[in-house]
Order: structure tokens, then sequence, then C-alpha cells
């Protein structure tokens, strides 16, 4: 009894203290004066734009390295070939490197004097893309890997003996056995692409206006000494994340089975 | 006619077949019985094109099959393991084969009802595999392999549960028919 009680406790209290109280503090500090002044603040020509980039950044971030992910998981699992594990190895990179790591290759490679530098790509938008896909590539794929090594390929072969071709295997048969990993995948790429900080802080040249995301926009504010415009900022990137958590919790139908 | 010559199939360092020749005259009910491990699920996997020999032939019908994919033979397959379609009703996994190869839906209605008839599942097309007992689940894979109506033959490497031959270890069955 007591156990139970100590376990619940310490399980609450951890992310009461670490997760509840940090997040809960900003949002009060925010609204300390009611929502009108939050709202001036979120509603300046900068901060929208920086929205703006923010959502450009992920809405193509996402759809790539969804599609990418996928593709990657079945070279990964369906398929043997001299390499594979490397590539396997190479996927995780972004999670092991620091993103300002990635800035800097980024800076190196596309900036000024780079082997493909001089085509705008750095300190403008394209770069941020780069950045943004580079740090958040791994996580459709370290989703759907485990599912589609658990699945096995008994139902594709099943599939193939009925005549099905690959294509048709894969839409009627793998895709609905990976569709709800695919789409955690997708909720955590694009958590990590909306609160990308440091790879794209390096290779955007953070102009206010122009290459400035959601994130560097707060860290802009905070620095200015503008404390209500940070909070409101951090606020709005806030709840874009957790409307990102709720779409995939309504997306999900309550499957009578599995 | 389904005919395999000098098949030989090598696994790393185990040789799972060795030189295996077999005819099956078209229209008949064929049993390869060995121990377990001697290789049956693999021949039957090498005809109906699951994995490639590495030495030998499989014709069907007289024409060299041994290179077509599965898709292209039109062998017909019922897996040792239970291997129906986990995200489909009964419905949807017997018709498979015909919508895959999408013939009109009256056709595909007509001949899945008579299908789940012929194995007494009328009443549970709609569930899904999870939601069918132990008998019924066995019943269920079964039937879509004679479902498509270009399968020329079907291969099942159902172990019986009853000991069929006494004496041996395990059996398994192969039955040909035709369409």
């Amino acid at each position: 009894m007591i156990a139970k009680y100590a376990l619940r406790f310490v399980s609450l209290g951890y992310l009461a203290v670490l997760l509840v109280a940090p997040i809960g503090f900003v949002f009060w500090q925010t609204f300390e004066h009611g929502v009108g002044p939050a709202w001036d603040t979120v509603a300046t020509p900068d901060a929208l734009h920086a929205l703006k980039v923010t959502l450009i950044l992920t809405a193509i971030a996402v759809p790539a390295n969804t599609i990418f992910g996928v593709l990657c998981a079945l070279a990964i699992v369906r398929h043997r070939y001299p390499g594979a594990g490397i590539v396997n190895a190479v996927v995780d990179l972004p999670l092991a490197l620091s993103p300002v790591v990635v800035g800097l290759a980024l800076l190196v490679l596309y900036g000024r004097g780079g082997w493909l530098g001089g085509h705008g790509i750095v300190f403008a938008l394209p770069g941020m893309v780069l950045a943004t896909i580079f740090v958040s590539l791994p996580f459709v794929v370290r989703e759907v890997v485990p599912v589609l090594r658990e699945i096995g390929t008994e139902q594709e072969q099943v599939a193939a003996t009925l005549g099905a071709s690959a294509f048709q295997t894969f839409r009627r048969v793998t895709w609905p056995a990976i569709r709800w990993a695919t789409l955690y995948g997708v909720v955590l790429t694009t958590a990590r692409a909306l609160g990308e900080f440091g790879a794209v802080s390096v290779v955007s040249g953070r102009l206010a206006g122009q290459t400035e995301s959601l994130t560097l926009y707060v860290q802009d504010r905070y620095q200015s000494f503008d404390n209500t415009g940070a909070y409101a900022a951090a606020v709005l990137l806030a709840l874009l994340a957790l409307a990102t958590l709720l779409l995939m919790t309504r997306l999900k139908p309550n499957e009578g089975v599995q | 006619m389904i005919a395999a010559r000098g098949i030989v199939k090598r696994f790393g360092d185990f040789t799972a077949l060795d030189g295996v020749s077999v005819d099956v005259p078209t229209g008949s009910l064929t049993a390869l019985l060995g121990p377990s491990g001697s290789g049956k699920s693999t021949l039957l996997r090498v005809i109906a094109g699951l994995e490639q020999p590495d030495e030998g032939k499989v014709s069907l019908d007289g024409e060299d099959a041994t290179r077509l994919p599965p898709q292209s033979r039109g062998v017909g397959f019922v897996f040792q393991h239970y291997a129906a379609f986990k995200h489909m009703t009964v419905w949807d996994n017997v018709a498979f084969g015909l919508t895959i190869r999408r013939r009109p839906s009256r056709e595909i209605k007509q001949r899945v009802t008579e299908l789940l008839e012929l194995v007494q599942l009328v009443g549970l097309a709609k569930r899904y595999p999870a939601q069918l007992s132990g008998g019924q689940r066995q019943r269920l894979p079964s039937i879509p392999r004679f479902c498509s109506s270009t399968s020329r033959s079907a291969l099942s490497t159902r172990v019986c549960a009853r000991s069929c031959v006494s004496g041996c270890a395990a059996c398994t069955t192969k039955r040909i028919r035709r369409p």
C-alpha cells in the first residue's frame, strides 16, 4: 500500500516539478496582466513573421521526413544489402550530434567559400529548412523500424502469393500496420521542427522579420528585456505543440481490436 | 502440373534442400511427409516463389517459373502459422485476392459468400481475426488462397494437429486443385 502511494508520489512529483511547474510558470507570467498585453506582443509584425517562418519550416520538414522516414525504415528492415547497418546507424546521427554542430556543418558546406556555397542558402530560409530537416530526421524512422520488425514478412508474403504487387502489398498490408507508428513519428518530428533552436540559430543569421523563427524570436525578445514578448511567444510555441498532440489523439480512432 | 527439378536451397552452411525433385500432377492431392526440419516447408516456399532456389528449376504447367515473383505464379499458399490480415475483417480477408485483381464487385460478393458458407463463418464476416475463436480462426486463413480465380494450385504447410501417420513427427499436406 505504502509502496503504491510512494510510487505515485514519486512519478507525479517528478513530472510536476520538472515539467509542469516551468511551463505553468511561463503561462502564468504571460497572462499576469491579462490576455490583452500578451496578445499585443504576439500581434507585432516581427512576431507574426517569426510564427510564419516556423510554420513554413515545419510544413516542409515534416512531410519530407515522413516520406523519407517510411522509405528508409523499409530499406533498413526489409532489404538485405551491404551497408544496411551503416544506414541504420547514420540515421541516429542527428540525435547524437549537437544541433550547433549541425548548423556549423551546414555553414561550412553551403556558406561563403563552402563546397556548395553562394546560392543564397545560408542566412536565408533554405538553410533553415535544411537545418530543420536534419535535426528532425530520425523520428519517423525510429518509430517505424521496430513495428516493421515486429510484424514480420509473413503477411506481406501472403499478399504476394495472392497476386498483390509490391505497391498493393504496401498500401493494403504494410501501411495499415505501421500507420500509427508513422503518425506518432510525425508528431515527434513536428515537435522537434517547431522547437528547433541551435542549428537554425547558426544558419539563419537571425535577422528579425526575415530569418527569425519563433524560437529565435523568443530568445531575441528575452535578451531585449521584453519579458512579456518572450513569454507570449513561448506560450504560442507551447500551444502549437499542444495542438499537434491533440490532433493526433483526434485522428487516432478508437479501434475495437489491436 | 507442378514440377520441381534438382532443387538446392542453402541457408548459410545449412543445406535445407539437396537436389530435390518432385512432380505433382494437376488435380491430385499430394502429401509430403517427413520429420520436422526436413525441408518440406522450404520446398513449398520455393514452389510458391517465396524463396529463390540456389540450384534447380520449378515449372508450372510446363513453363519455367523459377525466376517468377510469387504474385505472377498463381500458386496459393497456406502459411504454417496463422497468417490472416489482422487489420481486416473476415470478409476483407477472404475478398483480398479478388479485390487485388479488381474483379467486379458482384463477383466478389458472390464468391466470398460462397466461401464463408463453406467454412461456416457467414455470420462472422464483420469480425476481425482477433475476435474469432481458435477453431474459427484456423478455418479463416485457408480460404483466401482458394478464392482467387487464377489460383491453379494451393500449397499448405499446415502441420496437422493430430498425428496423421503413426511414427510421423509431422505431416504436411499439399493440395492441388483446378480453378
